[in-house]
């Protein structure tokens, strides 16, 4: 353990506490939605993206097929493609293996968190990405427990769950956009439009897509920059993990 | 054990780890444009989008107003940037309240 783990361990701590209610939140979800413990645990432990791992609990809810889920998986976690390449630009110093591990937790935080520290050095992204990764996985422990907590009262109602879990993910991060919201509503049509006339996972994926291309042409560079702005926000959003 | 939930973990952890691992080892060739990039980072909020609308109104088929009003109370406190837990509990318990009513 040297100084630049342990000070980018420390510079992750506020951002730890918005990934562990990500954390929870999948943990319960995924149980409600059928999965094992260890199902649960072993996708924290080995995806480490929440977006997306939330996405795949609402599409088992819905029965979407495997291949759809995976599909999905890969266009929503697609833009780590543009904050890794960015890490690594600094680390050309690292071994490939220490790089190769470097990648593997690397997030929205430690991306952000990396990029604002005056400290780049491979230790301190490690301290940065195992800070985040132990509070997701452990997070996701602790969600898993809370369903043996509740009555099944509260089990019928849990439909709405999911629904919610995306909103909170969602609507912080665009309320101060007119652009994106523009955007939100533009996908939701597309989205009803299309599930007339193909299978509902489908119109998700096809959805996400077109919206997104949409938005490339209706929402400035600024709004949606990836240059990571200086307040580290800890109650997470949809750039958030 | 369930072999199909495995695999999807096993395929969805490969292609996340995929994005990630590739500018590790090509570490000088990776230029995206900043329509690419914008692109890239405009689908998590799309996809969220397309996830919520229109399937929320469909939570309860027999009853669209449990997914809409659970989902209105949800969207409220989301909007004042109230925490993911905080959202998913309080939308619950709506519809608890929805349901113990009628």
């Amino acid at each position: 353990m040297n100084k630049h783990f342990l000070s980018g361990m420390k510079a992750s701590i506020p951002a730890c506490l918005g990934v562990s209610v990500v954390g929870i939140s999948i943990g319960l979800l995924a149980m409600q939605a059928g999965l094992s413990r260890f199902e649960t645990m072993l996708m924290s432990a080995m995806v480490m993206a929440g977006s997306s791992q939330l996405m795949a609990i609402g599409m088992i809810t819905q029965g979407t097929s495997l291949y759809a889920i995976i599909l999905g998986t890969f266009f929503i976690n697609l833009r780590h493609v543009v904050m890794s390449s960015s890490v690594m630009q600094r680390l050309k110093e690292a071994t490939l293996l220490q790089r190769l591990v470097g990648a593997f937790a690397l997030c929205d935080e430690s991306f952000a968190i990396y990029s604002l520290s005056n400290d780049h050095s491979y230790y301190f992204l490690l301290g940065s990405n195992t800070a985040l990764y132990v509070s997701f996985v452990l997070s996701t422990f602790i969600g898993t427990l809370m369903t043996n907590l509740l009555p099944k009262i509260v089990i019928d109602s849990f439909g709405i769950a999911i629904y919610a879990a995306f909103l909170g993910l969602l609507l912080p991060s665009v309320r101060k956009s007119v652009q994106l919201i523009t955007l939100v509503v533009i996908t939701a049509l597309i989205n009803w439009f299309l599930q007339y006339f193909i299978p509902k996972s489908w119109s998700v994926i096809l959805a996400m897509i077109l919206g997104a291309f949409i938005g490339v042409f209706l929402v400035d560079d600024e709004t949606i920059s990836t240059e990571p702005k200086e307040e580290t926000e800890s109650s997470g959003g949809v750039g958030s993990i | 054990m369930n072999y199909p939930i495995i695999l999807m973990i096993l395929g969805m952890a490969i292609v996340t780890y995929i994005p990630r691992a590739l500018p590790a080892v090509v570490i000088h060739r990776l230029k995206f444009s900043p329509k690419v990039e914008k692109f890239l980072r405009l689908i998590p909020y799309t996809a969220m989008t397309a996830l919520v609308f229109p399937g929320v109104i469909t939570v309860d088929a027999s009853r669209p107003e449990i997914g809409i009003i659970g989902g209105t109370v949800a969207g409220i406190l989301a909007w004042l940037k109230c925490p993911v837990i905080v959202c998913v509990v309080a939308a619950i318990a709506t519809d608890m309240l929805l349901y113990a009513a009628l």
